[in-house]
C-alpha cells in the first residue's frame, strides 16, 4: 500500500438475509425482532453472491436480524461466497455462545465454510436479550479461529455496557491476555433512534457540532454497499434507516442484476455528494442557505443525520434549489480521490 | 416538526450524467485540471454555464492537487515510503488499513515508526517545527501553527496517528481520503499561507 496511491473502490453485498432476531432492542435500526419472519431464499441469495463476484465486489456480509437463525443456508452460502474468493463477513447477537463449547462449535463450523471476519453487536439493549458473557466467549472462539473480530458496542451517555466494562469483564480477563485483547476490534458506535426529530443524549463531543464536523468523513457505504433486505428489497446503502428512505431504495431483487442496480446509485448526484462529504457537511451547508435548518448537536450517528437529509422538506427544498452549485465540487473530489495520479510518478 | 417531505429526492437527470461524462473527459487534459483548480468557480460558470459561489469549491480539492503536483512534496512523501517499506515491512505489505492496524500493534513498532517520521521531518524542516511533532500522540495536525508542516507532513502523520491510535474504521484505506479530511480543515487564511509558500 503505497500512502498516496488512489483511493480503490471496496464494493461490498450485504445480504440481510431474515430480519428474525431473538432480540428485540428499542431503536433497532432494521426493525427487526422475534416476530419478523422474512427471509431472503437461499437461491436469490447464491445468485447475488455470484453476481457480486462478477461485478468485482470485494466482500459480502451477512447480517440481519441474527444470520446464524438462517440456519444451514448460512454455511453453504458463506462457503459459496468464499469459494468465489470474496471475502465474508458474519455479523451477530452471539445468542448461540451460551457456553464455552457451543461457542467454539459454532465458530469452527463458519471458519471451516470459510467466514474470514465475524463483528459481534452487543451494548446495554442487546444485552437485555443476550448476556455480555455470550460475546466475550464467541470472540474467544473468533481468534482461535484466526478470524478478524470486532465489538460493536452500543453508545449513549448512561450506559452500562462499555468497551472498559467488558474487558475488565471477569470472563474476559480469564479468557485474554493483553496482546489477545489488541487483537479485537473494539467500537463504541452512537446508538440512534430512526426517528431523526428523536434525539438521545451522548457522551460529550459525540454529537456532530460545527467545532467537531472537521472530523466528518465522506459515507464510505453509500454506493459502494449493496443492501438486499430479507424482503427481496435493493438499498444503496448499508446504513441503518434506509428501510424509511425510499429514496435509499433502488428497487427489488427481480428487477435487475447487481450491476443495474449499483449503476442507479451511481447515477444519483445526491448520493454521490453524501459518498463524498457524509451527510452532516450537507446538513451543515443546507444550514448556510436556510438559517431555519438546525442540526448541531442533534446527530451523533451520521444515519441519523442521512434520514433527517433525506426526511425534513426544508433540507430537500435547499438540496433541490442549490444542489448544481456543488457538482464539480464533487466530481473534482471524486476524480482526485480514485482517478488522479500526477503524470511525474 | 420539519415539514413532511414531498416528491422524491433522486438528482440523477440526464444533465447530471451528461455534465459528468464532460467534466471527466476535460479533466483528461492538464491545461484544464490547473484550470479548474484555479478558478472552479469561473470554470463551472464558463464551461458549464452553472453558478457557483466561490465558497462551494473544496479548498480540500485545490490543495490536494496543489500538493500532489508539488514535486518537492511528492519526492519527500516518496522518499518516507521508502522508509516505511524498508524499515516496517508489515505496513507496506498491508493490504488495507485494518492488516496494517495489526502490524502496529506492538508500542515499541509505533514508536519505532514515530521515531523514522520525526527523523524525516527534521531533514525538511526546523528544529522547533519537529519538536512539536514530537509530541504529537493522535489527531490530525491542524492545531499546529506552521501550516508548512502540514503540507510537507500530513499524509505521513495520517499514516501514523490514524493506523497507531486506530482512530478509522477497518477496511478503510488510508489514503486521499484521509488527506482529504485534513485537508479540509485548513482555513482560508492557510490556504492562502499555502499558495503564498508555494510559489
Amino acid at each position: 500500500m503505497d500512502i498516496l496511491d488512489p483511493l480503490p473502490e471496496a464494493r461490498v453485498l450485504s445480504l440481510l438475509l431474515t430480519l428474525q432476531c431473538n432480540a428485540e432492542c428499542l431503536h433497532c435500526g432494521t426493525n427487526s425482532s422475534p416476530r419478523v419472519k422474512s427471509r431472503l431464499p437461499e437461491a436469490t441469495a447464491a445468485r447475488l453472491i455470484d453476481e457480486a463476484a462478477e461485478a468485482e465486489y470485494q466482500v459480502v456480509a451477512f447480517t440481519g436480524g441474527e444470520p446464524l437463525l438462517y440456519g444451514q443456508s448460512l454455511f453453504e452460502l458463506i462457503r459459496r461466497a468464499a469459494g468465489r474468493e470474496l471475502a465474508t463477513r458474519v455479523v451477530s447477537n452471539a445468542y448461540w455462545a451460551r457456553t464455552a463449547d457451543s461457542a467454539s462449535r459454532t465458530v469452527q463450523a463458519l471458519a471451516a465454510a470459510g467466514l474470514r471476519e465475524i463483528n459481534f453487536s452487543t451494548g446495554d439493549q442487546h444485552a437485555r436479550f443476550v448476556p455480555m458473557n455470550n460475546i466475550i466467549r464467541a470472540a474467544r472462539a473468533g481468534l482461535d479461529q484466526k478470524l478478524k473480530v470486532a465489538v460493536m458496542i452500543e453508545t449513549v451517555r448512561e450506559r452500562s455496557i462499555t468497551r472498559e466494562t467488558l474487558v475488565r469483564d471477569p470472563l474476559f480477563v480469564e479468557l485474554f491476555d493483553r496482546s489477545e485483547q489488541e487483537m479485537i476490534h473494539f467500537c463504541e458506535s452512537p446508538w440512534m433512534p430512526l426517528d431523526p426529530n428523536q434525539h438521545l443524549e451522548y457522551p460529550d463531543d459525540m454529537a456532530v457540532t460545527a467545532e467537531n464536523i472537521e472530523r466528518c468523513t465522506g459515507c464510505d457505504s453509500v454506493i459502494n454497499t449493496t443492501t438486499v433486505l430479507a424482503d427481496g428489497r435493493v438499498m444503496a446503502c448499508c446504513g441503518l434507516g434506509t428501510q424509511q428512505i425510499p429514496e435509499l431504495q433502488l428497487g427489488r431483487v427481480e428487477d435487475g442484476n447487481l450491476t443495474a442496480m449499483r449503476a442507479l446509485a451511481e447515477n444519483d448526484f445526491l448520493k454521490r455528494w453524501i459518498r463524498c462529504e457524509g451527510p452532516e457537511r450537507i446538513l451543515q451547508w443546507a444550514g448556510t442557505k436556510d438559517p431555519a435548518i438546525l442540526w448541531e448537536g442533534q446527530y451523533a450517528h451520521r444515519c441519523q443525520a442521512c434520514v433527517r437529509l433525506y426526511s425534513d422538506e426544508a433540507v430537500r427544498s435547499v438540496i433541490r434549489e442549490h444542489y448544481e452549485e456543488k457538482i464539480l465540487d464533487v466530481l473534482a473530489a471524486e476524480w482526485l480521490a480514485h482517478t488522479y495520479r500526477p503524470a511525474a510518478w | 416538526m420539519p415539514p413532511k417531505p414531498q416528491g422524491s429526492l433522486v438528482l440523477s437527470g440526464p444533465e447530471f450524467t451528461t455534465r459528468a461524462v464532460n467534466f471527466a473527459h476535460l479533466m483528461g487534459t492538464p491545461t484544464f485540471q490547473k484550470q479548474f483548480f484555479a478558478d472552479p468557480s469561473g470554470v463551472a460558470g464558463r464551461e458549464f454555464g452553472i453558478k457557483a459561489p466561490a465558497s462551494a469549491a473544496s479548498k480540500a480539492n485545490s490543495m490536494i492537487f496543489a500538493l500532489l503536483a508539488d514535486k518537492q512534496f511528492n519526492t519527500w512523501a516518496k522518499s518516507f515510503q521508502t522508509e516505511i517499506d524498508t524499515s516496517f515491512a508489515g505496513i507496506s505489505k498491508a493490504a488495507n488499513l485494518s492488516d496494517a492496524q495489526k502490524a502496529l500493534k506492538s508500542k515499541q513498532t509505533r514508536d519505532q515508526l514515530v521515531a523514522k517520521f520525526n527523523a524525516s521531518v527534521a531533514q525538511h524542516l526546523s528544529a522547533e517545527t519537529a519538536s512539536k511533532l514530537s509530541a504529537l500522540n493522535k489527531g490530525p495536525l491542524v492545531s499546529e501553527g506552521d501550516v508548512a508542516i502540514v503540507l510537507l507532513t500530513f499524509v505521513a502523520v495520517i499514516v501514523i496517528v490514524v493506523i497507531a491510535a486506530g482512530v478509522a474504521n477497518p477496511g478503510e484505506l488510508v489514503s486521499r481520503q484521509q488527506v482529504q479530511l485534513v485537508a479540509r480543515q485548513i482555513t482560508a487564511a492557510q490556504a492562502a499561507q499555502v499558495r503564498g509558500q508555494q510559489r
